[in-house]
């Protein structure tokens, strides 16, 4: 054995053991990271103190393959210790084990990092609740003949909107944006900057009876109650 | 003065930094380092050896994916540890619920089953023999040692002290002591290399 190899040996028993800190270790490190040869020497000392301490720990097979059938899965999968969009079977058994997060920031702050970090429930919620209050107050309801009719009977272009039931998700949304509800009498609504809304009390006496009759909309589905709804012209 | 524990937590958490900068080899190197561990332990959870392997597997790549989570003062071993009790607990409760083993498994219908092991669930006779014969070779080698080397070795390995404490023990320097559990290692290296190259050929 050359003195060069000799003493390289003799660093990976040391770092074994932690017995080298500091520069003396980053270096050993090093050159173990360098070749199989030194990998293989990691290899047998780790293997001698196992079977030393337990004779079951022998191995039976050749050890280094599990080795590399780990690393090549973990090449194969792209996977880096900073991404968390594991299988979902890796992460539970990992997530499991762990307790608070590391405690000095890792070197690289991935972008995947940030990514799985998701929005914060106020904004979701009021995304969610404008898009649902603009679209009750706006759906037009277009679909049967005796409205069709009913409405072209107006000078005025008119617009429909279904009101959902007083007890659903959808009149919730409504309510928190200030919609009016059935009882309230014909009044403008304003939304956002969109044109201001009317009611036709005779619209609405229509619209009642052809609820009674057949109770459908365009959709094919229950009207539940409904509403009639104009948009104010601006005057020339 | 680091105690052993603290010793070789350095080493593990060198390693985990490593890793984390972008150094897979580094990580290899945990995986040489507590294979023999972690299979030793999912062995004594799982009966079908054939699953041993897998799940040891599933383990270290699961503690890759989430080892930026790793708080450095616990011990890598023991954190280790739990993702691989949970990867074979999760595997024991997927062969469960797996439809295909329950039909398969005669033990649930079969009035005349017996307790007789299943030799399907055990390692090769083969594997058994080279394992033994490793062992074996390890004892041989030690037995074989020069009484200052196998006393620095076994006050490192299996008494787990650290290098100083071992000087005060052999009265010698700590340069001493690190040169005999070398020389010591060395040695066994020498006797077990051949076995360990055997094992390696026939693998191809």
């Amino acid at each position: 054995m050359t003195d060069n190899r000799q003493s390289q040996q003799e660093d990976i028993s040391a770092l074994i053991d932690g017995a080298l800190q500091g520069a003396e270790a980053t270096h050993a490190l090093a050159e173990l990271l360098r070749g199989d040869e030194a990998l293989a020497t990691w290899h047998r000392y780790h293997l001698i103190g196992d079977v030393m301490r337990s004779q079951e720990l022998a191995p039976a097979g050749f050890e280094l393959r599990f080795a590399h059938r780990v690393m090549d899965c973990i090449a194969t999968e792209a996977v880096s210790p900073h991404v968390t969009n594991a299988s979902a079977n890796a992460n539970a058994n990992a997530n499991a084990a762990i307790a608070t997060p590391w405690a000095p920031a890792p070197m690289n702050q991935s972008p995947a990092n940030a990514a799985n970090h998701a929005p914060s429930r106020s904004v979701w919620r009021r995304a969610l609740a404008g898009g649902i209050g603009a679209a009750a107050c706006l759906l037009l309801v277009l679909g049967s003949e005796p409205l069709r009719d009913a409405l072209t009977t107006h000078q005025a272009p008119q617009a429909v909107a279904q009101v959902p039931s007083a007890g659903s998700p959808m009149a919730a949304e409504m309510k928190a944006q200030n919609i009016p509800s059935q009882n309230t009498p014909a009044q403008e609504v304003a939304l956002d900057d969109r044109p201001v809304m009317a009611r036709d009390p005779e619209l609405d006496a229509l619209l009642s009876a052809h609820q009674q009759m057949g109770g459908h909309s365009a959709l094919q589905a229950p009207s539940g109650f409904m509403r009639n709804a104009t948009f104010a012209r601006p005057k020339p | 003065m680091m105690g052993s524990g603290d010793a070789v937590e350095s080493t593990d958490g060198l390693l985990v930094e490593r890793t984390l900068a972008g150094d897979h080899k580094a990580y290899a190197l945990l995986v040489v380092k507590y294979q023999r561990r972690v299979q030793r332990l999912i062995g004594r959870m799982v009966r079908d050896v054939n699953l041993v392997e897998d799940i040891a597997q599933d383990t270290f790549i699961s503690a890759y994916r989430a080892l930026h989570q790793f708080r450095g003062d616990a011990k890598f071993y023991t954190w280790l540890y739990r993702i691989a009790v949970n990867c074979a607990k999760r595997a024991l409760l997927d062969l469960k619920n797996d439809p295909v083993s329950l039909r398969n498994d005669s033990s649930q219908e079969d009035e005349t089953f017996s307790n007789k092991p299943d030799q399907t669930n055990h390692e090769s006779p083969e594997s058994l023999a080279s394992a033994k014969k490793l062992a074996a070779a390890v004892n041989a080698a030690m037995d074989a040692l020069p009484d200052d080397l196998r006393q620095a070795i076994s006050l490192r390995e299996i008494d787990g002290l650290c290098y100083e404490d071992i000087a005060v023990a052999m009265g010698c320097p700590v340069g001493t002591v690190r040169s005999r559990i070398f020389r010591a290692r060395e040695a066994i290296s020498a006797k077990i290399k051949p076995l360990l190259e055997k094992q390696t050929s026939k693998r191809w």
